[in-house]
């Protein structure tokens, strides 16, 4: 056990590895018996957004800033299978009027990701994932709330080309995410032009798709990409009102994102802008995060 | 490999199919309950706008025997077999109560109109969120809530005394098993058809714009008693008659009560900011900077005794120099910097702010339980509302007319790092409106439901809490304005002793 350990310890240190940090929503898998884990910050802030259609700002929101930190590992459990675990720990803040910032852990999530096909450079891979809340947050206190506290679960479908000597590849992928009700505070809240006379809350379950463009080689990664969160159903923020998690949320937005692992310690990067929107802020986002790789023998 | 691919391709399936259904908010059916009495002499209860129930004449109905009348019967009887799931849904809905359902309905108005105007920075004015829509604040909502029952409960005054009059039999007298659970009181005139006409004619005199649905709504509740076998027409039109001329001299109150000109179109309170007996004035934490929320609301004609009300009002705050204030406003400090999940649901809890039907709407949610446990019938139910919703209204003029005799401001602009739980009201601290809500609503609720008390005293205890822990008041604006309230709810319930209805 012990000398395992020391094992592990020294392939840390010394050995170059391929360097191969991934995510619930690329083709990258983890070498069986290896553990990539992922430090993160990510800072994402708006000062505009859509009320319903009707994009406008708020003079006592101000800029709204949420942040988080976050410990991704992913695991290899085989070369096909891999294992994505996240915990996040978040911030909001604004620049004016006196809401309270918020701030907690935020929902545990895990994804099992699985290569299903593969045919030359074409893989097909199918992804599963799910999260919890693991505070007591509140919910309804948008846009201050750091989470919604559904309970999720998401179906991914990944379909990948990779060139094999290049590295260049594309990526697309759609998903589906179930969302459970909800709990409030309160006894009574009004959303879809009713009065509902009750705690329970209904969260619209919501789907993704997103297209990427890059080059995957030995030790770096650049990528970008366009991705689109919506709800499937749900209600707009109603004139001059506040948010509410019934609201059908939806966003478009396009980015960059970059990795640099020559060794097993790495780092990576993302950018990303809200193009346009429903009942969300126009934000603009960035993450860097330490990517840390260990092999288990 | 070919398990876990296979396994996981259908699990992707099944999410993907399973996930298509929406989970549905159930709110539970609200159940059919008879009424537990008849109140045979309610017609003898002292009515509030009218002089009593002889204001309004009920003309008297056709004779059992006429033919006007049997045809109407045997119409009733044949349509019981022919009604659809539709008309039955609507019975259902209705046979819950007409006053419950209309104070519903009330609730849902108030709070899709409760949203505050729109900032336009180009003419640096505000203006409704659309053009037209009252706001429904809580001064607003309190006076429409009481303006609502008071007119249900005078025109139930006059359909009792006509029912005891005229005596005639009710359809479960006459050989006719209506749908739904009927209170054995004579048919005519029809309480529902009362309770509709006069909830219709209130609700539209506040939402013009909503008139059409509204009609619908009391369209429905008319023709749903028809469709239960309860009334026949005749009692439904007689119904709607006399409620028609109770409106008529509710809406004469309601457009002499002074609250249109609580808005200050002058713009007098920027003179009495600068003459208010306190050291440090108010001033607007929304930015930009807006005029305070009704600052004449101090000036509402009350329901109750106005000398009573007068003597309730409070007197000085502490000023901002001495030790009680700074202690008061430390308080607010260390618990917004400190807040727990427990303080935080309580103020969630009893907010009730923009978007919602606003803190007398959640009394007048609380008093509909009670009321549906005590199994009231309509009449007694409209008197319930109507003397717990005037008593708040009052309560709240009591209150306003004390924030706006002394400007005291929110502990936010004393000490900036206070933050809250929700938006900070745009009007003056001093007193609590939501301390102020819950002492009246529950003077008054605890005196009709006494087995209750003991639950309405926990409630008003944290709803006047609440704003201290939101981070919204002072301690002694909670106090002070409970203070007030409890004192406009026992002018309440010297009225309630004495109004016949025991």
């Amino acid at each position: 056990m012990k000398k395992q350990l020391l094992y592990s310890l020294c392939l840390l240190m010394l050995v170059a590895v391929p360097a191969l940090a991934q995510m619930p929503h690329d083709a990258i898998y983890m070498p069986k018996k290896t553990i990539c884990i992922a430090g993160m910050y990510g800072q994402s802030s708006w000062s505009q957004y859509w009320e319903g259609t009707l994009k406008r700002e708020n003079f006592n929101i101000g800029t709204h800033t949420t942040r988080s930190l976050s410990v991704m590992p992913a695991i290899g459990i085989s070369n096909r299978v891999n294992v994505i675990l996240n915990l996040p720990y978040v911030w909001t803040s604004t620049s004016a009027g006196n809401l309270m910032g918020q701030e907690g852990f935020q929902d545990a999530s895990a994804w099992l990701k699985i290569k299903a096909l593969q045919y030359g450079g074409f893989s097909v891979n199918a992804i599963v994932g799910g999260s919890v809340p693991v505070s007591k947050y509140v919910p309804d206190f948008l846009p201050m709330s750091i989470g919604l506290q559904a309970r999720t679960a998401t179906g991914r479908l990944l379909l990948n080309y990779t060139h094999p000597s290049t590295g260049l590849y594309a990526t697309a992928h759609g998903s589906y995410t179930w969302r459970s009700t909800i709990r409030i505070d309160r006894d009574a809240y009004q959303a879809n032009e009713r009065v509902y006379n009750t705690h329970e809350v209904s969260v619209p379950n919501m789907y993704d798709a997103a297209v990427r463009f890059g080059m995957l080689r030995r030790t770096w990664q650049t990528e970008v990409f366009a991705e689109r969160m919506a709800a499937l159903s749900g209600d707009d923020i109603r004139r001059n009102d506040m948010p509410f998690p019934t609201n059908n949320m939806q966003a478009t937005q396009v980015g960059w994102y970059g990795k640099v692992q020559p060794r097993n310690i790495g780092l990576n990067a993302r950018v990303a802008y809200v193009t346009s929107g429903r009942n969300a802020g126009q934000s603009t986002s960035y993450t860097v995060g330490v990517l840390f790789q260990l092999n288990v023998k | 490999m070919r398990a876990p691919s296979l396994y996981s391709t259908v699990v992707c399936l099944i999410l993907w199919l399973g996930g298509c259904k929406e989970p549905v908010i159930n709110e539970g059916i609200l159940p059919l309950t008879e009424p537990a009495t008849t109140d045979e002499n309610g017609g003898t209860w002292r009515t509030i706008i009218l002089r009593s129930a002889a204001d309004i004449t009920v003309p008297e109905p056709a004779a059992l025997t006429s033919d006007a009348y049997q045809k109407e019967l045997a119409e009733i009887k044949n349509g019981l077999l022919g009604v659809n799931p539709e008309n039955n849904a609507a019975v259902n809905y209705w046979a819950v109560g007409g006053v419950h359902r209309w104070n519903q309905i009330a609730r849902l108005l108030v709070a899709k109109y409760n949203t505050a105007p729109l900032y336009n920075a180009g003419t640096n004015t505000f203006t409704p969120s659309e053009a037209g829509n009252p706001f429904a604040n809580p001064p607003y909502a309190a006076r429409l809530y009481a303006l609502l029952s008071v007119a249900q409960y005078d025109a139930l005054v006059v359909a009792w005394k006509a029912k005891y009059q005229y005596n005639r039999p009710s359809m479960v007298r006459q050989g006719i098993n209506s749908l739904i659970p009927a209170l054995d009181v004579p048919s005519y005139p029809s309480e529902d058809a009362a309770v509709a006409e006069v909830s219709a004619q209130m609700l539209t005199f506040f939402f013009p714009k909503e008139a059409d649905w509204i009609k619908a709504k009391a369209t429905e509740h008319k023709q749903s008693r028809i469709w239960a076998g309860a009334n026949v027409t005749s009692d439904v039109k007689a119904g709607e008659q006399l409620a028609a001329a109770v409106a008529a001299k509710v809406l004469v109150w309601a457009r002499t009560d002074h609250f249109d000109g609580a808005g200050d179109a002058g713009n007098t309170w920027e003179n009495a900011i600068a003459n208010a007996p306190y050291d440090v004035k108010w001033t607007s934490l929304e930015i930009p900077a807006r005029p305070p929320m009704l600052p004449l609301g101090g000036m509402v004609k009350t329901w109750y005794d106005s000398t009573a009300i007068a003597k309730a009002t409070p007197g000085a705050p502490p000023a901002t120099t001495s030790a009680a204030f700074q202690k008061a406003l430390a308080e607010v400090r260390t618990i917004a910097d400190s807040r727990t999940r427990e303080q935080w649901r309580i103020a969630d809890f009893w907010f009730d702010g923009a978007g919602t039907y606003t803190p007398p709407g959640h009394w007048n949610l609380i008093a509909e339980d009670l009321i549906r446990q005590d199994r009231q019938n309509e009449l007694r139910a409209a008197r319930s509302y109507a003397l717990m919703n005037r008593a708040m209204q009052d309560a709240i003029t009591a209150c306003w007319d004390t924030k706006y005799k002394f400007y005291v401001p929110r502990p936010s602009q004393m000490d900036p790092a206070i933050k809250t739980v929700a938006g900070i009201p745009n009007f003056p601290s001093y007193t609590a409106d939501h301390a102020t809500f819950a002492a009246s609503a529950t003077t008054v609720l605890g005196y009709l439901f006494p087995s209750e008390s003991a639950s309405l005293n926990a409630q008003a205890q944290e709803a006047t809490l609440s704003q201290l822990y939101g981070g919204i008041h002072y301690r002694f604006d909670n106090e002070e304005g409970a203070r007030c309230g409890t004192s406009v709810g026992n002018v309440a319930v010297d009225w309630a002793a004495a109004d016949g209805a025991k």
